[in-house]
């Protein structure tokens, strides 16, 4: 280690000279923001390179937004905001209307008998009569809707805003719905701005929740697929659920009973609530033409009417007194889950985080990597991370997660010593200069590379914005990141990283049993 | 259930007024828009190595990808496993001059990235760096190259984390249909094997650097470059520290006879509330000249919603939230499958559909506006392919690199404009035959709607 010195200070040096070239406010003279009289917020900011744009566009509400019996609301509207304005994917929006204002109290009253049939089901034997009278209503409602349901078939265009897009060139068309933010993600040749300026515009302003008890189906395969069949994932959901006994972002992934009880008309209030322009961040990176950009957006995005803004979500993680545990059995080899509970992106000592993330896994010279991976060989790997994701830090109080697979013959319980003893380290022995130094040239370089690729940018533009009300907070974290010291490091371990503030979850598999004949 | 309607219609109506800005898209103009694949700076190094240069000074970064033709096709059987350890540790395993510790604290220092893997045909060795190191980040990588110490201790780690991650393979049902999939339809053969702890644990040292010397070869190698650097200056470091090295000799690249695959339906029970499955069989290769045809035919089958598997399996019946279609193309031959995943009650419907949606694609061929949106969508995109300046460079070498002619990209989107409806229905029945489909399913059967055997003869697989 000792040989690298004359390296580190002549990377010190560049290090000085180049910040000159790329700093943080190099960025923020490049943004162009402009705010619609509707509040609709535009990042926009032109770039040399292919002649194309990068659109993410931000909505400040997440599934952290949910109250129960809703849960899954901001995820299933993600999907349903694909489904078509009353211009595309129809061809008769009214009749189409009708009919579904009709499948629904089809489906809502299917759901009622579906329900009170559960509940005769528990004393089978005593409701038998009961349960064959419900049956046939059933059968009943099921004709009709399925008759309902193949004139609706009959009007829907299939996909029709998709195919505009696709045939358009579009790129990397997607959503995702976070705790805190949901996000819209396409790309264009420069060409479409008008086209992508009508079209996303009205599927954003008037999207019409077409196809919808298909895609509620979609929803729970995602779920099957993400969660269900993923013993990292069911392991992952456990930790969260166990860690947050009061804050919604307990809830990893929506809950299928929820899901499937959602309906039409909740999404639309869901939709109007938070859907609305002031409450929205359009980011757009590229070959684009600011003042052109601008007269385009008050063209198509201008006549979106401000809806009163949602109220917070004002629930307080309660404090945490002593660890919780929770355990696993699952088809799968044994994992650890650790999580601490840490502080909001605003708070001052936030910025600790992310430094002492990178000193215990990241790359091959992190600590986990040298002593857990290599050293004392008990990990296949050991990760920390931050859940909810997110580079910028979450909105409320979030956790510090370090997820680890043991190697054999370590067990989990072996490896969760060997982590812990890492985390002591924290809070015993003051980080190295070089070490800190490090995390920072990382930081640094992270940071240029953060602006190679369009997505990237538009997506840290939207979301930073959208999460502290301006989006030169990407470099006034830059600043807070630089400014961390080993004390700092030692400090934050001390107060947060505590027996008293973790969960512990463990993956256990399941034993099989076997039957030896011999 | 009669007032909650009229609470619905009448809540709904008021929107339905508000709504009043229609924009007819038709009617947009969408301006011209001329675009050439940017051009790249070629030069060669005295041992073989063909450098693509694109100079870009938007950011003080640089990347480097190299690809060399070597793999695991290359591996005995018995050494399975052995391609992949060496891309890994010829990374990790320091240098003769350097320690590997040193080695990944002068890069991990300045945050430059470096990484080496190998797999089945093609390794790659890439690198990403601010500017001011890049030419440390060239000395490491030549170094590496030149004289790679391949430490014994690093080979015994990799060695350990592979039999965990052999033991962790069953723990997801991706990896289990993926595994089976390619053992069936490439029996015997590197592209369909997988390595086992028996022949992990038989990869030695000298395993690693026999197989690094004679089948990592300049002369099969290319770069792509990028970033901010000049043409000069890219030119001289390339030739100081990529230059001068030469292998003692080099095997030919060969590629065994593929034997049959073997069609059926395989099952693998195992409780998930979900089935994963895949239905497929042998593909095309990489040079077949019906390719262009064959991707035209893939984007209407299952890529994207507007494909006719996501149509009807997804948006349809609601059966799948991840469904689609794949023509995987090799250097000598390749893979088609449909993929899909589905609650284990559904699992023999969805099957069907799918089936059925790929045997209506070969007896009814596509309409005129399925193969218009088809090609408009790979055409209109394709800039895509060129929208960083590392994309540029790498789509540049990655032509050179597979055989292909250097306007091989211009002449793709020709082609892909010419395939008309009759191709598209030539190659559907040339390169699909359901008869000979080999169909992986992993999944619960207690809870499937019907017994598989409809598909064929059911083989178990035990895990």
């Amino acid at each position: 280690m000792l040989k690298c010195k004359p390296l580190i200070i002549l990377s010190l040096m560049l290090l000085v000279c180049t910040t000159g070239i790329i700093s943080a406010e190099s960025l923020n003279l490049n943004v162009h923001k402009h705010v619609l009289d509707n509040g609709l917020t535009l990042l926009l900011m032109q770039r040399e390179g292919a002649p194309v744009f990068y659109n993410q566009t931000i909505f400040n509400v997440g599934s952290a937004n949910e109250i129960g019996g809703i849960i899954g609301a901001a995820h299933l509207l993600e999907h349903m905001m694909f489904k078509g304005t009353r211009d595309l994917g129809t061809s008769d929006w009214k009749t189409e209307h009708e009919m579904m204002v009709f499948q629904d109290s089809l489906y809502g009253y299917l759901d009622d008998l579906n329900r009170k049939r559960d509940r005769l089901m528990l004393l089978k034997d005593q409701n038998e009569t009961e349960i064959e009278a419900l049956d046939a209503k059933i059968a009943l409602v099921e004709e009709s809707l399925a008759d309902v349901e193949s004139q609706l078939s009959e009007l829907v265009v299939p996909n029709e805003l998709e195919e505009v897009y696709l045939t358009n060139g579009a790129y990397g068309y997607n959503a995702f719905t976070g705790y805190d933010q949901t996000g819209y993600i396409v790309a264009f040749p420069k060409n479409r701005m008008e086209l992508f300026m009508a079209v996303e515009s009205a599927r954003l302003m008037n999207p019409v929740f077409r196809e919808f008890y298909t895609e509620r189906d979609v929803v729970i395969e995602e779920r099957r697929l993400s969660v269900d069949t993923q013993g990292p994932s069911k392991l992952f959901e456990q930790l969260i659920a166990t860690a947050f006994v009061a804050h919604p972002y307990q809830i990893f992934w929506e809950w299928k009973s929820e899901v499937v009880n959602l309906t039409r008309y909740e999404l639309r209030g869901f939709f109007n609530t938070y859907y609305s322009p002031s409450n929205a961040v359009v980011a757009i990176v590229g070959d684009i033409d600011i003042p052109e950009t601008i007269e385009l957006a008050e063209k198509y995005f201008g006549d979106w009417e401000t809806k009163q803004q949602p109220r917070l979500i004002q629930v307080d993680e309660p404090e945490q007194f002593g660890e919780r545990r929770v355990k696993v059995e699952f088809d799968a080899n044994p994992q650890v889950n650790i999580a601490y509970h840490k502080t909001s992106f605003d708070h001052p000592d936030n910025a600790v985080f992310p430094i002492i993330e990178r000193l215990l896994s990241q790359g091959r010279t992190s600590r986990f990597h040298k002593n857990l991976v290599e050293g004392k060989r008990v990990a296949l790997y050991a990760e920390t991370f931050e859940f909810p994701w997110g580079e910028l830090g979450a909105a409320d109080p979030n956790v510090l997660v370090i997820d680890a697979a043991p190697k054999a013959p370590a067990t989990a319980s072996d490896l969760e010593e060997a982590i812990l003893a890492e985390i002591e380290k924290l809070k015993t022995e003051p980080v190295a200069d070089s070490e800190l130094e490090k995390i920072k040239n990382n930081l640094h370089a992270e940071f240029v590379w953060g602006m190679y690729d369009g997505f990237g940018l538009a997506g840290r533009l939207s979301e930073a914005e959208a999460l502290a009300g301006d989006y030169r907070y990407l470099s006034a974290m830059q600043d807070r990141l630089a400014s961390v010291t080993a004390d700092d490091v030692m400090r934050v371990a001390q107060q947060y990283l505590t027996e008293q503030n973790r969960t512990v979850a463990i993956l256990e598999p399941i034993v099989k049993e076997t039957t030896d004949e011999n | 259930m009669r007032i909650r309607t009229i609470i619905a219609a009448v809540l709904l109506l008021p929107v339905l007024f508000a709504w009043t800005t229609a924009q007819n898209i038709d009617e947009i103009e969408i301006p011209n828009l001329k675009f050439e694949i940017p051009a790249t700076e070629v030069f060669d190094l005295d041992n073989g190595i063909k450098v693509f240069f694109y100079e870009d000074h938007s950011l003080p970064v640089v990347s480097m990808d190299m690809l060399f033709k070597t793999g695991e096709i290359l591996v005995p059987a018995e050494k399975a496993g052995l391609a992949e350890l060496c891309g890994e540790i010829l990374r990790t395993g320091g240098t003769e001059s350097i320690p590997a510790e040193e080695f990944d604290q002068r890069l991990d220092f300045v945050g430059s990235r470096l990484s080496s893997s190998c797999n089945t045909e093609a390794a790659q060795v890439s690198l990403r760096t601010l500017r001011e190191y890049a030419e440390e980040c060239f000395l490491l990588t030549s170094k590496m190259l030149k004289e790679p110490a391949f430490s014994q201790e690093k080979l015994d780690i990799a060695r350990e984390n592979k039999l965990e991650e052999i033991r962790r393979e069953n723990d997801d049902p991706h990896t289990i249909v993926r595994r089976e999939f390619y053992r069936m339809i490439f029996p015997d053969h590197a592209y369909g094997r997988n390595p086992s702890s028996e022949t992990v644990e038989s990869i030695t040292r000298l395993d690693l650097i026999d197989f690094y010397r004679t089948t990592y070869s300049p002369e099969r190698c290319v770069i792509a470059l990028s970033g901010d650097l000049t043409r000069v200056d890219a030119e001289v470091m390339m030739k100081q520290y990529f230059e001068g090295w030469k292998p003692d000799k080099t095997v030919e690249m060969e590629f065994p006879y593929i034997e049959e695959e073997k069609s059926g339906l395989f099952f693998i029970q195992k409780d998930m509330n979900q089935s994963y499955f895949r239905i497929g069989h042998q593909g095309i290769g990489r040079a077949n000249p019906e390719r262009f045809a064959v991707e035209v035919m893939n984007q209407i089958l299952g890529v994207g919603f507007t494909s006719r598997l996501t149509s009807r399996i997804r948006v349809e019946e609601g059966l799948a939230y991840s469904v689609g279609s794949n023509f995987y193309q090799m250097d000598s031959t390749g893979s088609f499958y449909a993929y899909c995943q589905t609650r284990g009650e559904k699992t023999a419907e969805a099957i069907s559909l799918m089936i059925q949606e790929i045997q209506q694609l070969i007896d009814g061929g596509v309409t005129a506006e399925e193969l218009e949106t088809a090609k408009n969508s790979i055409i209109n995109s394709d800039i895509f392919n060129y929208a960083t300046p590392q994309q540029v460079a790498v789509a540049k070498a990655s032509l050179d690199f597979y055989g292909m002619p250097p306007d091989g990209a211009e002449k793709r989107i020709e082609k892909i404009r010419g395939v008309t409806r009759k191709d598209v229905s030539r190659v559907a029945k040339r390169y699909i035959h359901p008869d000979q489909f080999t169909i992986i399913v992993v999944g619960n059967e207690e809870l499937f709607d019907r017994p598989l055997d409809e598909f064929g003869p059911v083989t178990r697989i035990e895990l």
